[in-house]
């Protein structure tokens, strides 16, 4: 019976979703690593040894860790928000050719979201969180979580595009 | 509403980027002891073995340890063993020959000896393999250190297990020894 740190299988389950979750927060790839590993580190270091960490705990940490830099470095923040046009949501998701263009016409769909409703949706969608938890990671009321959520989904759908939405969606069908 | 769980079923099927490999590896390096805190234990090939399986031997052994409670007690009153001899005992132990045997690993016992009593080869031993298993891990809680951050002190609960093997006669011993560890890890206040 061999053994592995209970740490790596946890990263592994949530690395990514933490990662888009900061992307969001930091708006710039190099300081979303930044803030999932400083969060992670901290939180872990405080729960780790209980063997399970809860992912709220961690997502609430990038977000405070977030706002604590944004406060403290107004400079940098503009900076970022100079590299989001550089590195729009699409780049931190798995593309595959079949879908390349409705995932793109998709992903650009949310990041026009509010960071309101972007953030709710994200960690809902992917981060699989229930609106509970959502709430309590952003201190939010549930009713606000739930219609963030829902505002920002209706608005997803009025923007893609509808003849996206006709279009076949594997490579096969587009070809033919 | 249909609409809606559609576009929620098409955005769970994007999936985010894992993390690359140097930062995982960032991460590992930045957890340091914290990431060696909690184990988690990946099943080897062998099927798991159930408890469940074990409970068919309870009533024999029951059966074994009661036969031999009452042999030892009721029989030997019965042959009149347990009748002490009239002769009396003489607890002067005489002066045990002490053998120099300098390849012997037991000191007063020689090699030939231990084949002897122990009914294995001294000679033809494969390299011990060693392993360490984590059992259990005790938080004891936050601890005070005067100059320092308080910290976290976490007390390990190991096994060492010792594997000899004698390939010739298919021979193998183990051996387990606990072992315990204290780490302090330290916390950061924000």
């Amino acid at each position: 019976m061999d053994t592995e740190p209970i740490w790596k299988s946890w990263f592994a389950r949530h690395g990514a979703k933490l990662l888009l979750f900061a992307r969001q927060q930091a708006r710039n790839p190099h300081d979303a690593e930044d803030l999932v590993q400083e969060a992670f580190v901290r939180i872990w270091r405080l729960y780790g040894h209980t063997g399970e960490v809860a992912p709220g705990l961690v997502y609430r940490a990038v977000r405070r860790l977030a706002i604590d830099w944004a406060r403290s470095l107004d400079r940098r923040k503009i900076r970022e928000q100079k590299v989001v046009a550089e590195f729009p949501l699409f780049e931190s998701f798995k593309s595959s050719i079949e879908q390349n263009e409705r995932q793109k016409a998709i992903l650009a769909a949310v990041d026009r979201l509010p960071p309101e409703q972007k953030e709710v949706l994200t960690l809902k969608i992917w981060g699989e969180l229930t609106f509970d938890e959502i709430g309590r990671t952003l201190d939010l009321s549930l009713n606000t979580v739930a219609s963030r959520y829902r505002y920002a989904l209706q608005k997803l759908r009025d923007w893609i595009p509808t003849q996206l939405e006709d279009q076949p969606k594997t490579r096969e069908e587009s070809v033919e | 509403m249909k609409e809606l769980d559609d576009l929620e079923e098409e955005l769970k099927a994007l999936q985010p980027k894992d993390p690359t490999p140097a930062f995982t590896a960032r991460v590992e390096d930045a957890l340091g002891d914290s990431g060696s805190v909690s184990f988690r234990r990946i099943s080897s090939d062998s099927p798991k073995r159930s408890g469940k399986k074990l409970y068919f031997l309870i009533p024999p052994v029951l059966a074994l340890a009661a036969s031999l409670v009452w042999m030892f007690f009721f029989l030997p009153k019965q042959n009149g063993l347990l009748e002490t001899s009239p002769e009396p005992v003489d607890h002067s132990s005489p002066i045990a020959e002490v053998i120099d045997d300098l390849d012997s690993p037991l000191h007063g016992v020689s090699l030939e000896e231990l084949e002897t009593y122990s009914g294995m080869p001294t000679e033809g031993w494969a390299d011990p393999q060693v392993r360490e298993l984590l059992l259990d891990r005790v938080d004891e809680g936050l601890i005070q250190r005067p100059g320092f951050s308080p910290g976290r002190q976490v007390r390990y609960h190991y096994l060492d297990e010792t594997h000899w093997m004698h390939p010739a006669s298919n021979t193998r011993i183990i051996s387990t020894t606990p072992r315990q560890e204290v780490i302090i890890l330290d916390l950061d206040l924000y």
